[in-house]
């Protein structure tokens, strides 16, 4: 069932120009330079330090990594994260 | 984000402390709660900073409950937290609290009184009178009159105004007088016969300038001319056929004829009287009530509470404005005089309602023909009771000066 949505949504964004964000519910991650980074559609924070965010998303882990981390804002699905970033990793489940 | 913290500063927010294993996880049950938290920050690895509004700190009691995590409050922000700081620094507020209030006392009094366009003895008339209405510089203005009403006791107690504008600018009160100027007699009146206005016999005649052309006991009708402007003999009339044989020139001589001619003169008045009749006075009693009144319809009642004990009577209501600097405020005091009203009712006999009449005829007739005048005698002509009130028909006699001017035409 799960593949099927996904094979439609891909059809969505493929043909039609539909944002992959909205129609396959991934994260969307906008960063400015290295010190803001906006990550729309997570599914949570898991561990949060000077040095690391990591936040579970639909599909695994999105884990940031850099130095003097703030959290700016925190919605349900929406983080803004300040700070000197260094390195973006997605960790499969 | 902006969009979130921007009003912030006005809610109030704090800065907490969330301690406990793994405290950042404790941020996403608040976020599933609607709690907006920002500027999360990891001091160590049991410690957690982040700012919450101030409304959302019961939702981060109620969340906390169970799960281990410790509550520590930092540091408050926002103008709730400094509101409430300031209403613990006692003398600050006091501080305020009287500078506020003086500004009001001196919003509200009297700095200077300007009088304008009279004369310095008018002037110091004046000031003395506006004294007396307790209208004197640092007078509190709430117990004052309002300006129209200083304007009428000004002009009924000065008698030498003949206007004066009162007005009300903030804290001055600028008055601006006329005064009545004796106009002087006529100079030099032209040339002119005196007339009679009115019919009558003449009973005394005083000619200070013209000639006498009636004398005492002549009847004399409108138009006649008692004094002539004229002093000399009477040119003979021209005869047409002499016409151009002799051109005679009038040699008289044109004066301002000057005199007093008193003659009787009479009058038919007519007068009714009911003999029955109701009206009411104010009996002079008076009951005030003041109120503090904020906008137009709210009033709080200061003093002179419940109805009053009137039957009947007339209210009268003023309203002052406080004021705070030149803005004229919605709250004032509301002064409520009631006047007793008591209604009279009169019987009168037959002989007391003519008295009354006689009387009220007189007064119609004196004021007719001026106070100089004297009433001789009166007479009843006719007296009738119709439809309850008696009516009556006078005759009276009255010597007056029935002389009046008639400029003599000099044209030609």
């Amino acid at each position: 069932m799960k593949k099927w949505q996904q094979r439609i949504g891909n059809w969505f964004t493929e043909h039609l120009d539909m944002p992959a964000d909205v129609v396959l519910e991934l994260p969307r991650i906008t960063t400015i330079g290295h010190f803001h980074a906006y990550i729309e559609n997570h599914r949570g924070l898991v561990l949060f330090s000077d040095n690391e965010l990591r936040l579970r998303l639909n599909t695994g882990f999105l884990r940031i990594t850099g130095e003097s981390f703030v959290l700016k804002v925190m919605l349900p699905e929406e983080i803004l994260l300040e700070g000197k970033m260094k390195e973006f990793k997605f960790i499969d489940s | 984000m902006k969009k979130h913290t921007q009003d912030i500063y006005f809610t109030g927010y704090v800065t907490v402390l969330i301690k406990g294993d793994r405290p950042e996880l404790f941020f996403n049950q608040l976020v599933q709660e609607k709690v907006l938290v920002w500027d999360i920050i990891k001091k160590d690895s049991q410690t957690c900073e982040a700012k919450i509004r101030k409304q959302d700190i019961s939702k981060l009691r109620m969340q906390r409950r169970g799960t281990g995590y410790k509550i520590q409050f930092r540091s408050k922000h926002g103008f709730p937290f400094l509101f409430t700081a300031l209403l613990h620094k006692k003398p600050l507020l006091l501080g305020i609290a009287i500078s506020i209030l003086s500004i009001f006392f001196l919003s509200n009094t009297v700095w200077k009184i300007e009088v304008r366009g009279v004369s310095p003895e008018l002037e110091h008339q004046i000031e003395t009178r506006l004294d007396e209405y307790g209208v004197r510089l640092g007078a509190f203005k709430l117990t004052l009159g309002a300006p129209v009403d200083i304007q009428q006791r000004l002009l009924q107690d000065i008698p030498d105004l003949l206007w004066i504008g009162v007005q009300e600018k903030g804290t001055t009160y600028s008055l601006e007088g006329v005064p009545k100027t004796i106009v002087k007699e006529e100079e030099q009146p032209g040339p002119r016969h005196l007339v009679a206005k009115k019919k009558g016999v003449i009973v005394d005649m005083f000619v200070s300038e013209g000639v006498a052309q009636v004398g005492v006991h002549d009847y004399v009708e409108p138009g006649d001319v008692l004094v002539s402007g004229l002093i000399g003999n009477e040119p003979p009339p021209v005869n047409k056929d002499e016409k151009d044989k002799t051109e005679q020139k009038d040699t008289r001589k044109h004066v301002a004829a000057t005199g007093n001619v008193i003659a009787r003169t009479w009058y038919n008045v007519s007068a009714e009287v009911p003999l029955e009749e109701t009206y009411t006075v104010l009996s002079g009693k008076q009951d005030n009530k003041y109120a503090i009144q904020f906008g137009d319809s709210f009033q709080l009642p200061i003093w002179g509470f419940g109805e009053t004990e009137f039957k009947d009577s007339q209210e009268q209501t003023s309203v002052r404005h406080l004021r705070f600097l030149r803005w004229e405020l919605p709250i004032g005091m509301r002064k409520t005089t009631e006047y007793e009203r008591v209604t009279k009712q009169v019987k009168r006999t037959k002989e007391e309602a003519t008295a009354q009449a006689e009387k009220l005829a007189k007064q119609d007739l004196q004021l007719q023909v001026g106070a100089d005048a004297d009433i001789i005698s009166q007479k009843i002509l006719h007296e009738t009771i119709e439809n309850g009130k008696v009516k009556l028909i006078l005759y009276f006699q009255v010597n007056e000066d029935i002389a009046t001017s008639q400029p003599i035409s000099q044209g030609d």
